[in-house]
């Protein structure tokens, strides 16, 4: 069985930071890592392989930086890692990713020739959260797509899948080749061994740029972008209410219990 | 403000030993701070500094008196240049998680790395904080370019590094004073605040527990953020293979080696078997432990090996010179976990924070049925070549006596914590006993007790007994000179 997991570099948004005054994000200094969703996505991808056979490979859209997110993913188990990579690429909204992404998944299903069976993807990635690169990539490559996927398991050559959904969960069956959207986040995960990431350190990672793929310019970068990020703010809530100081504990939770009762009344 | 109900917590620290005191206030500025300690000790009224407790050796925990805590003191500026880099200024109540925060804003970092991030900067300074990678970059003091410092009378001090430097009579003070003593001869170890020729002044209130004045503010050097860093865990089938592979690392040349290339050993941190026994424990309640898989209880406990650098050429050297050393004591692939960057390695380093703090755990289960128990550990230090025997050491006592203990440390620096862990009354009382041993054979070996985690007063009966008198003399004189009425931190150390 071929699978392709879908990966992004993402900031640690555990380590971000507000700026008090603009209310906007500090990303300066801030580490990078594998989407939390994606590494989920990758483990799933591995037991996977490890119960029918077959190979894992991981592909990222990024800036050269990305490449140790891949290498994390070899480290993790992965068998082939690939890189698509260009300037051209800069600025590209979940649209235009989704197009280039696609490119690349044919790319290299012909280099290697031999289609993907499966595409797993992380629900959404902690740093934009719009879970539309995914099942924009299955519309794209004529796949069956799944969201808010929870266990899944391959048999007879289809998916059967437990998603999340509004009211609870819902078993379903999808023929192969189909891209799913892991929800779960990443449980326990026994670090990779030193050797382990030692040979990932050297693997030689498959690098896709512009020229490599059937892509059209004004479809990628900037240009091939409808919607724009013009600032990232924390929201202000305004909260109705009263504050009640005092150092005396006593005269403070029975004035908060006389406004709650005030409260119920109305 | 009154200490009933509601302050009891600040009446304690990690060392849970319960103190007792009248009232408490909350400086926020250093002028504020020198006010308060100006009108306590024109009142006679002795006071204890206090940071986060944070602290395992009771520096912090008052004993009568008011106490004065400066958690709300934590004012963080900004990055600046300053004599030899980038420095930035902290008030004393500042936490290092806050500082690593700011310094990593501007892509830089604060060498020294405890590993409790909520301690302040001020506690760190006190105690002359080290941590893990103190073999490669120093202790916090080290790292601390100046200091405002408020003498017990409220008395506002600048000391900038360099400035103010002892010589074999004393030394020069701001305002023109002099503070004259004789110097004693060089030693292996130098305990609490016995001043020496050549020691900076800024460094003889460094590790002074809060008893010659207070470190309000403190310019931190900084250094830039390499951009490798990688970490690995070993875990090994016996302490001998364990002990073996960290020897290797030294008598390897590993941090010589990497030095040499412009990277460092950042960390090479032994945990033994009865340590991870407790992590075990204790991480199914632990979130920060929550992505690790269960630890495994390695009979000859795990070593951590850190490195970091600007070159992973020489770094992956390193390490495949250590898979061959672990692969020559038996160990097994599957036996390693390995990092690559910073969030990743975080998760180690919380492992290796939760030695302390499961011990603790313990401890704190422990008292449930017997109250009268507290945290029982000494800080030794060993010269080089001696850790493994000290550990060994360790493992028979712990065993002879029937306590159970668990001993932890940073092998590149041969500082070792080992923990006595009794569960009854009884067994305290022989833990008592058995630390004095262990006092006295790192005494043997060589090495001296009391580090980075101060004596405080839960160790002060061992510095008492086994500190030399000459240097207890000294600090008792240096006390009394800066605080001749003796209210400052009473019943630390002295």
């Amino acid at each position: 069985m071929r699978i392709l997991v879908c990966i992004k570099q993402v900031p640690d948004t555990a380590a971000i930071r507000i700026d008090p005054e603009s209310h906007t994000l500090i990303r300066q200094g801030v580490p990078s890592i594998v989407n939390p969703f994606d590494m989920a996505a990758l483990g799933m991808a591995l037991q996977l392989r490890d119960g029918a056979g077959g190979e894992v490979a991981v592909l990222c859209m990024g800036p050269q930086q990305a490449e140790q997110a891949l290498r994390t993913c070899l480290a993790y188990g992965a068998d082939e890692a690939w890189l698509a990579c260009d300037n051209a690429f800069a600025g590209s909204d979940t649209l235009a990713t989704g197009y280039i992404l696609a490119a690349a998944v044919r790319e290299i299903e012909r280099r290697s020739g031999v289609p993907f069976d499966l595409i797993l993807c992380g629900r959404m990635s902690i740093d934009g959260d719009t879970g539309q690169v995914g099942p924009q990539l299955a519309e794209r490559l004529g796949m069956v797509s799944l969201t808010n996927v929870t266990e899944t398991e391959v048999a007879g050559g289809a998916m059967r899948a437990l998603r999340m959904t509004d009211e609870g969960f819902a078993r379903v069956l999808a023929p192969l080749p189909a891209l799913l959207c892991v929800a779960n986040l990443p449980g326990k995960t026994t670090p990779p061994s030193l050797p382990a990431r030692l040979k990932a350190e050297k693997a030689e990672l498959g690098i896709l740029a512009f020229a490599d793929l059937a892509l059209e310019r004004e479809r990628v970068g900037l240009a091939g972008s409808p919607t724009h990020v013009l600032r990232t703010t924390i929201p202000t809530f305004h909260k109705k209410g009263i504050v009640i100081n005092g150092d005396d504990p006593v005269e403070a939770v029975t004035g908060l219990i006389g406004f709650m009762k005030d409260k119920a009344k109305q | 403000m009154l200490i009933e109900g509601r302050y009891d917590r600040f009446l304690g620290d990690e060392s849970r030993i319960a103190g007792h005191a009248r009232e408490i206030f909350f400086p926020a500025t250093a002028e504020e701070a020198a006010d308060m300690m100006r009108t306590m000790y024109a009142e006679w009224c002795p006071y204890t500094i206090q940071g986060a407790h944070t602290g395992i050796s009771a520096a912090a925990v008052p004993s009568g008196g008011n106490v004065l805590n400066t958690e709300r003191f934590a004012a963080i500026g900004p990055v600046e240049d300053g004599p030899a880099g980038k420095v930035l200024r902290a008030a004393c109540g500042a936490r290092l998680q806050d500082i690593t925060q700011a310094a990593g804003a501007a892509g830089l970092c604060f060498r020294p790395n405890p590993t409790e991030e909520t301690a302040t900067i001020g506690g760190m300074f006190s105690c002359r904080a080290a941590g893990p990678n103190a073999f490669t970059y120093g202790d916090a003091p080290g790292s601390v370019q100046g200091i405002r410092l408020l003498l017990p009378d409220g008395t506002m001090w600048e000391l900038e590094r360099g400035q103010y430097i002892f010589d074999n009579t004393g030394c020069s003070l701001p305002g023109g004073g002099r503070f004259g003593l004789p110097m004693l001869e060089a030693s292996a170890f130098r305990y609490g605040f016995s001043p020496c020729a050549g020691m900076d002044l800024i460094d003889l209130f460094a590790g002074s527990e809060g008893m010659l004045g207070l470190a309000a503010e403190l310019t931190l050097i900084l250094h830039p953020r390499p951009p490798h860093q990688w970490a690995t865990v070993f875990f090994f089938k016996n302490t001998d293979d364990a002990m073996r592979f960290a020897q290797d690392a030294l008598s390897g040349g590993w941090a010589e080696t990497l030095r040499a290339a412009g990277c460092a050993l950042t960390a090479l941190e032994y945990l033994d078997s009865a340590t991870l026994a407790c992590i075990a424990d204790f991480q199914p309640g632990n979130t920060a432990l929550r992505e690790l898989p269960d630890i495994p209880c390695a009979g000859g406990g795990a070593v951590l090996v850190e490195l970091e650098g600007d070159d992973t050429g020489p770094m992956e050297d390193i390490l495949m010179a250590a898979l061959e050393s672990f692969d020559a004591r038996g160990g097994q692939e599957a036996d390693t976990w390995a990092a690559m960057g910073e969030p990743e390695i975080s998760r180690f380093r919380q492992l290796r924070h939760a030695a302390p703090e499961a011990i603790n755990t313990l401890v704190d289960q422990n008292r449930l049925a017997e109250p009268s128990l507290h945290k029982l550990s000494v800080d030794v230090q060993l010269p080089q070549g001696q850790f493994a025997p000290m550990v060994a050491y360790c493992h028979a006592a712990f065993a002879k006596a029937g306590i159970p203990g668990a001993a932890f440390g940073h092998a590149a620096s041969g500082r070792l914590h080992a923990n006595l862990l009794p569960a009854t009354k009884d067994g305290l009382n022989a833990a008592h006993r058995l630390l004095d041993a262990l006092v006295q054979k790192s005494l043997s070996l060589g090495g001296g007790f009391t580090h980075e985690n101060g004596v405080g007063k839960a160790r002060r009966e061992l510095l008492l007994r086994h500190a030399p008198r000459e240097q207890l003399e000294a600090m008792r004189q240096v006390k009394h000179f800066f605080d001749p009425k003796g209210l400052l931190n009473p019943e630390n150390m002295l």
